[in-house]
């Protein structure tokens, strides 16, 4: 790849990142705090109390602050597709763009209509309307999650579509088998219940704060019941759909899995690393078997990868060099089919302008024949599919480590509760606020697993980061790069003044 | 269902949709027009909130159109889409800052310790309804003057100009249709606000708003329709390449009198 071309794909990469990042600070919180509002304004609904009225309130109003930013920050990324992605936009515009435009429409039309009566309409329209509204916010926030989670899980496993040679682009041939991929349910229910589990410690930690505070105990008490059983049960359902999600990788995306588990070497009965500090000596075909030290689970890799507790997982090196005895094939034949399949393409093309039926008929069947490989072809070096393993392995681990310590909060937050013992125990108020961060982090290194391990691809096998870019100059998008950065920061400082300004003089 | 559907059909299924969602969000960038009005109209503080609450509940409407009409041009024209958007970089870049900035502005601006100010907040507002209307005006107008970009055999295209889209608010043409496109929007947040805020001054201030923004209206809507009446069409003719001499007033003609001769 040439100086420029690598320097437009890392600042459009840094571009993206940040963004998503940022939107991703916001949207977990909304797509959880909107349930629990529900939840509490059904209990004030059923039992007409109005201290539950004022808990519903006050959460709402922490709720209104977040989507607002969340908005924001969201339109970006839909846009970005066009102006840093354009030939991605093309490629797969028709398969890509359908959920994004259902995405919109579910805002539209759920969203941002009920989201008005949840705010104004307390007094103006009857307490069963408002409670519909207020569950169909959650509801739509979550279904619009779906499409665009639909369309992530498309480009991770491509299905339902087939190349229109004509066009030289993918179109959709099965809406129902996009939507249906077993990587599109398992990432949006794990996505979602991310969110709810965060919403939940978000929601601890500020009835955390009040308790310490020695104010507002019986919305702190009430909110931490809703919020630790909500938590509890995202969270262990989270832990299910986890593992589905890892089985899928290990399936569909082979080269993510190994370098979540820094395996490079593939092996039978493989073991799942759980704590492990990377060697940063390690070079491909070397006998280092690329850690410092690490602490194992016999044979949990190669049950997670196939059910099975003795099966072949592969590592790095046995997808880029390929393993016979396996059945994998050498990166670098991979990139000869591919190549050979743009060729096919091109000739394909010109022979039929040229009227050459012969020539068109064969090039035709080359192609069909290599499609697979499509996008092998842009790429320089076999190894050039090796995504950042620190980055995703460290990543991969953080989530897991954090998703496992949120269940034991959950339950240690439920069990002082019960005994009525919360605010005798400071430490567990304190560290219910510092959970608030870590929920964060989980959050968003979840999404650097799926997005950097997924890495050279933008379209698994088909379309690479380099071939997707729009060609623009680098120096615009450092310039936009910068400008994002700016505003996003100082709106997410006015977002935390605001809030915590809330809850400070609630 | 839709699978039975020829190209053409699917394309002119689309097309109504697009014209739907775009006429939607002209109607809805009202909510512009009024916020570059903020000042205009609203001179002490309370008329200045008066006129930002009224319209601060209809923000999402707009809002959500335009990302339904991204998402439906994506789906529905991608090559459009990919061109347009990937080329004129930097005109849809500033559109979507702007849009960025109001998205939070409503909420954020009357909290306490809200880190900007109020008043920045209330710029945040201007700056959108005077850049947002104006320039989608602008990039619609190219749609029919034309932009200097090229497409490869993949169908992947380069914008063959550094300015990336700027170049295009330089264009009279382009322009008038922008201020055609703002002045409509400030019309209609007049005339909404009119039936929708009980107030004298505020009243009065937008009836004579009302007239002058009616005018620019008038005379850029029309100076740019009848420049285009005049200028070459660029049909896609694989053969020849060649731009099609009065596109526009043939096309105006031809549906003139259609419509004439169905009465």
């Amino acid at each position: 790849m040439d100086e420029n071309l690598l320097e437009l794909v890392n600042w459009s990469r840094a571009q993206f990142a940040l963004t998503a990042m940022y939107h991703w600070l916001f949207v977990p919180l909304t797509l959880g705090i909107t349930f629990i509002i529900a939840i509490m304004e059904t209990i004030y609904y059923k039992t007409n109390d109005e201290k539950w009225k004022k808990i519903t309130k006050f959460w709402m109003i922490l709720f209104g602050i977040n989507f607002a930013i969340g908005v924001a920050t969201g339109i970006i990324l839909e846009f970005q597709f066009g102006t840093n992605w354009s030939n991605y936009s093309w490629f797969v515009g028709d398969i890509f763009g359908a959920p994004l435009a259902i995405e919109g429409i579910m805002a539209f039309f759920l969203e941002s209509t009920f989201i008005a009566v949840m705010f104004f309409g307390w007094n103006k329209v009857s307490k069963k309307f408002h409670l519909v509204s207020t569950w169909l916010v959650a509801l739509g926030s979550n279904l619009s999650a779906l499409w665009i989670l639909v369309a992530n899980a498309w480009m991770q496993h491509p299905v339902g579509m087939k190349f229109n040679t004509e066009t030289a682009r993918n179109e959709m041939v099965d809406f129902w088998e996009i939507l249906f991929s077993p990587v599109a349910i398992s990432k949006f229910l794990h996505t979602i219940t991310s969110g709810y589990v965060l919403a939940s410690i978000f929601v601890i930690g500020v009835s955390a704060w009040f308790l310490l505070k020695n104010r507002e105990e019986f919305l702190a008490k009430k909110s931490i019941l809703i919020a630790a059983i909500f938590g509890l049960s995202s969270s262990l359902f989270l832990a299910g759909t986890g593992d589905i999600a890892g089985h899928e990788i290990a399936q569909k995306q082979g080269m993510k899995l190994a370098a979540m588990e820094g395996l490079y070497k593939g092996e039978n009965g493989a073991s799942l690393v759980l704590f492990g500090l990377l060697d940063g000596d390690k070079k491909l075909k070397d006998e280092n078997n690329g850690f410092v030290f690490k602490i194992e689970i016999p044979k949990a890799l190669s049950f997670l990868a196939n059910r099975d507790f003795d099966s072949f997982v592969p590592g790095i090196e046995d997808i880029v060099y390929g393993n016979k005895e396996h059945g994998f094939i050498p990166t670098s034949e991979k990139i000869i089919k591919g190549k050979l399949a743009i060729k096919s393409l091109k000739e394909y093309k010109s022979s039929k302008k040229n009227g050459d039926k012969i020539k068109e008929k064969s090039s035709l069947k080359i192609f069909e024949e290599n499609f697979k490989y499509f996008g092998y072809g842009y790429l320089n070096s076999p190894e050039s599919i090796i995504p950042n393993v620190p980055l995703v392995f460290y990543s991969f681990h953080i989530m897991v480590a954090l998703g496992f310590y949120f269940i034991v909060f959950f339950i240690l937050v439920l069990f002082f509760l019960k005994k009525d013992i919360l605010q005798k125990n400071k430490w567990i108020l304190y560290t219910s606020i510092w959970t608030v961060p870590l929920a964060y982090i989980a959050s968003e290194t979840g999404w650097i697993v799926a997005e950097v391990g997924r890495q050279p691809w933008v379209i698994q096998d088909l379309m690479t980061t380099s071939m997707a870019v729009s060609k623009i100059d680098a120096s615009a998008v450092q310039i936009t790069f910068f400008l994002f950065l700016s505003i996003f920061t100082a709106l997410l400082i006015a977002e935390i003044k605001i809030m915590t300004t809330q809850i400070k003089n609630y | 269902m839709f699978e039975t559907f020829s190209l053409l059909t699917l394309q002119q299924y689309w097309w109504i949709i697009i014209s739907l969602l775009g006429a939607i969000l002209v109607f809805l960038l009202f909510v512009q027009g009024g916020q570059s009005l903020i000042y205009t109209l609203g001179k002490t503080e309370n008329e200045k909130t008066i006129i930002i609450n009224s319209i601060g509940r209809k923000w999402e409407f707009t809002f959500t159109t335009l990302v339904t009409f991204g998402g439906a041009f994506f789906a529905s024209f991608p090559l459009f889409y990919s061109t347009s958007f990937g080329g004129a970089y930097w005109v849809w870049m500033i559109i979507l800052f702007s849009f960025v900035l109001q998205a939070v502005s409503y909420e954020f601006r009357k909290k306490s310790n809200n880190f900007l100010g109020q008043k920045t907040f209330e710029v945040f507002l201007m700056i959108n309804g005077f850049t947002a209307p104006l320039l989608l005006g602008i990039t619609v107008a190219t749609f029919f003057t034309g932009s200097n970009f090229s497409v490869d055999e993949m169908n992947f295209s380069k914008w063959e100009n550094t300015a990336h889209g700027l170049e295009s608010v330089l264009s009279l043409h382009n322009l008038s249709l922008g201020i055609a496109v703002f002045s409509l929007s400030r019309v209609l947040a007049i005339l909404y606000f009119m039936n929708n805020i009980n107030n004298e001054n505020i009243f009065s201030r937008s009836k004579k708003q009302l007239f002058i923004c009616s005018s620019i209206f008038l005379i850029s809507f029309l100076s740019f329709i009848i420049t285009l009446m005049f200028v070459d069409g660029y049909a896609v003719n694989p053969d020849t390449k060649e731009g099609n001499a009065n596109k526009y007033f043939h096309i105006f003609i031809r549906c003139f009198v259609g419509f004439v001769w169905n009465i």
